[in-house]
């Protein structure tokens, strides 16, 4: 097991973004799609949380308020102590360096009008400007080396490279300024499989080499059991369960962690597993079923789950928002 | 069992400016009366041009060079246009990988689900069609292009990433909906995937493909129990597994090959960890290792 140190690094509270529906003539204001809705957690230096949850519930909405990407509408995002919402625009600039991204998609998260030297190098001439034109070579060729490139890949463009390679051009793109925090937003999901184990391999190493915190998100709840300590499972903009790994895999306790897994295809033929197959489509953001957001779909939802709302609380340590949590 | 479909050393090849893409080359695969067959390979390796080769839908600049499909015994690569079009979309249907590209925006499910019927029989009423569309829309419970291919009652559907693009629990909704279809229908099932687990659910048997061609095939219970080609092994050991949860996931080195600039030898050769001089130099021919169970690689030979 990986050594996992308590300093906590990341702290959301409370954290909120709505977005206005605005119809008709006056552009009124009909409703709010709450994309992410009180969300709360926290993640420790080291460490890696797997954010995972179907299209639309609102994960990539979450990671970019946390970068403030997006302006949260409330609560509050702590990180190494600083609350990032309170911060004026020139210190959080300033901040960026510890904080980075990897998108999703390799091919239009860049550009292909730069070379690769130029891409792995902006972040450096933005934040630490006094470097010489020497070293910011020299430190680019150590970073592709880290990343499983070819020296010679410095001079070349992005259209020469493969999905995985690219993905390894993004990483070093964010490496190179030595970061505290990595959101990795479905960073393998447009590769293979044969690729996509590389580029799991690769951040796993990496994660032990720089003492990375990952913020880890994506619909792929294999990939995620491989590289997750623990796993925050998100439903219409709300998390629903926070638990270990193993715990969760072993043992789901709210019903839509229990239908998620369950309808994960097995690699045996002959394992037959009970399987739960959930009733229509999640239903729209914008406006949320009343009481328990899932109990539409919930095959165990009784009357007290269409009236109140439950709350995110531990339950023998983890956290799970359900009134009859199985 | 009988044989609906034989595809024998076919050749598709895609002509450009100054290369030419050999998206399937020699590829041969007998597909069941009745069955469930998997075609499992990673992007770009011809899954989708296979496809489209059976269903004669290959456009300039590409084209199928050589090679036979046989449907019933009838080589469709010799039917007239006129003819295949009667075939297609009625006797052989296909869904395409992406729902939202492969419904077209400006016209109601309705009128796309009945328009295949339409073209294939002349003598129904507007009231028989809608109400034929009704029953076709309840069946499948939603508004999926899976309708559509199924609105003839083909006698073989080819599903290319029928759930892809698609989130897991939705995903289940589909392959519980294709496995009680078939139960139903009767119908020949070419499912293409890229992901092995899904194959697991619903096939009866697994083609796995690399580089264009065929390199393993064999029941489903076999495959999973006892994969044979390097390729296959790799591709499971590349599936994380609940096993391999502190060791590290073994990768594949290198990536596909470009398919216009293939290995000499065996194509898989630059990534195998089994390989010897004779991989290097040429290409192993497809052979029945147990019954049942080919494979393609010169590392795999009956004992």
């Amino acid at each position: 097991m990986r050594r996992v140190e308590n300093k906590v690094l990341l702290d959301i509270k409370n954290l909120k973004k709505y977005y206005p529906v605005r119809r008709g003539l006056f552009y009124k204001t009909v409703g709010w799609i709450k994309a992410v809705d009180d969300v709360s957690f926290f993640l420790s230096e080291g460490e890696t949380l797997g954010l995972v949850g179907e299209s639309g519930c609102g994960k990539t909405t979450l990671a970019k308020t946390i970068l403030r990407l997006i302006e949260p509408d409330e609560g509050s995002i702590y990180f190494a102590g600083k609350d990032l919402t309170k911060l004026p625009l020139n210190r959080m600039r300033a901040l960026r360096k510890d904080l980075q991204i990897i998108f999703q998609n390799p091919f239009n998260s860049l550009d292909p009008r730069f070379t690769v030297l130029r891409i792995i190098r902006e972040g450096l001439l933005n934040f630490i400007p006094k470097k010489n034109g020497k070293e910011i070579i020299a430190l680019s060729k150590k970073i592709l080396k880290d990343v499983g490139l070819p020296k010679d890949s410095i001079d070349r463009y992005p259209h020469e490279f493969s999905g995985g390679q690219r993905q390894r051009i993004s990483i070093a793109r964010s490496l190179i300024l030595n970061p505290k925090l990595l959101v990795l937003d479905e960073p393998v999901s447009s590769l293979d499989v044969s690729i996509q184990a590389q580029v799991l391999n690769l951040l796993h190493a990496l994660q032990r080499e720089f003492n990375l915190t990952y913020l880890f998100i994506t619909h792929d709840l294999r990939v995620i059991e491989y590289i997750s300590d623990k796993i925050a499972v998100m439903y219409l903009g709300k998390i629903v369960e926070i638990a270990d790994t193993s715990q969760l895999y072993g043992h789901p306790v709210h019903p839509y962690t229990e239908a998620l897994l369950s309808a994960l295809p097995t690699l045996d033929p002959k394992e037959k597993k009970k399987r739960i197959i959930l009733k229509g489509y999640p239903p729209s953001p914008i406006n949320p079923p009343s009481g328990c957001r899932f109990h539409t779909r919930c095959i165990y939802a009784q009357k007290k789950c269409e009236v109140e709302e439950p709350k995110l609380i531990l339950r023998d340590s983890r956290m799970v928002a359900c009134h009859f949590p199985l | 069992m009988e044989n609906i479909l034989e595809i024998k050393n076919l050749h598709t090849y895609f002509y450009t400016e100054d290369l030419i893409i050999k998206a399937v080359e020699g590829l041969s695969l007998s597909v069941k009366k009745g069955e469930v067959l998997g075609l499992v390979g990673e992007s770009a390796c011809g899954k989708t041009v296979t496809a489209h080769s059976v269903m004669r839908l290959i456009q300039p600049p590409g084209k199928i060079v050589k090679g036979q499909i046989l449907f019933e015994g009838e080589d469709l690569l010799k039917l007239s246009q006129d003819n295949m079009r009667r075939l297609r979309g009625k006797t052989i249907s296909i869904i395409f990988q992406e729902p939202w590209a492969a419904l077209n925006p400006l016209y109601t499910i309705g009128f796309q689900i009945v328009e295949t019927i339409k073209i294939h029989k002349n003598d129904i009423t507007k009231r028989k069609l809608r109400h034929l569309a009704l029953e076709l829309l309840r069946k499948v419970g939603i508004s999926q292009p899976e309708i559509m291919a199924l609105s003839c009652s083909p006698k073989l559907l080819i599903a290319d990433e029928p759930t892809s693009s698609l989130d897991v629990t939705i995903q289940a909704q589909i392959m519980d909906l294709f496995a009680q279809l078939i139960q139903e229908a009767k119908f020949t099932l070419i499912l293409i995937t890229h992901n092995l687990a899904l194959c697991s659910q619903i096939a009866n048997r697994v083609a796995i493909m690399y580089a264009g061609k065929i390199v393993e095939l064999a029941t489903i219970e076999e495959i999973f129990a006892c994969p044979l080609h390097p390729y296959t092994q790799a591709l499971f050991s590349s599936i994380s597994q609940k096993e391999s949860k502190e060791k590290k996931l073994k990768a594949i080195e290198g990536t596909v090959p470009d398919a216009s600039s293939k290995p000499k030898g065996c194509h898989f050769h630059p990534r195998c960890p089994l390989k010897k001089e004779i991989c290097i130099n040429s290409y192993p021919e497809f052979i029945e290792i147990k019954p049942q169970h080919w494979v393609s690689c010169f590392m795999v030979r009956p004992s």
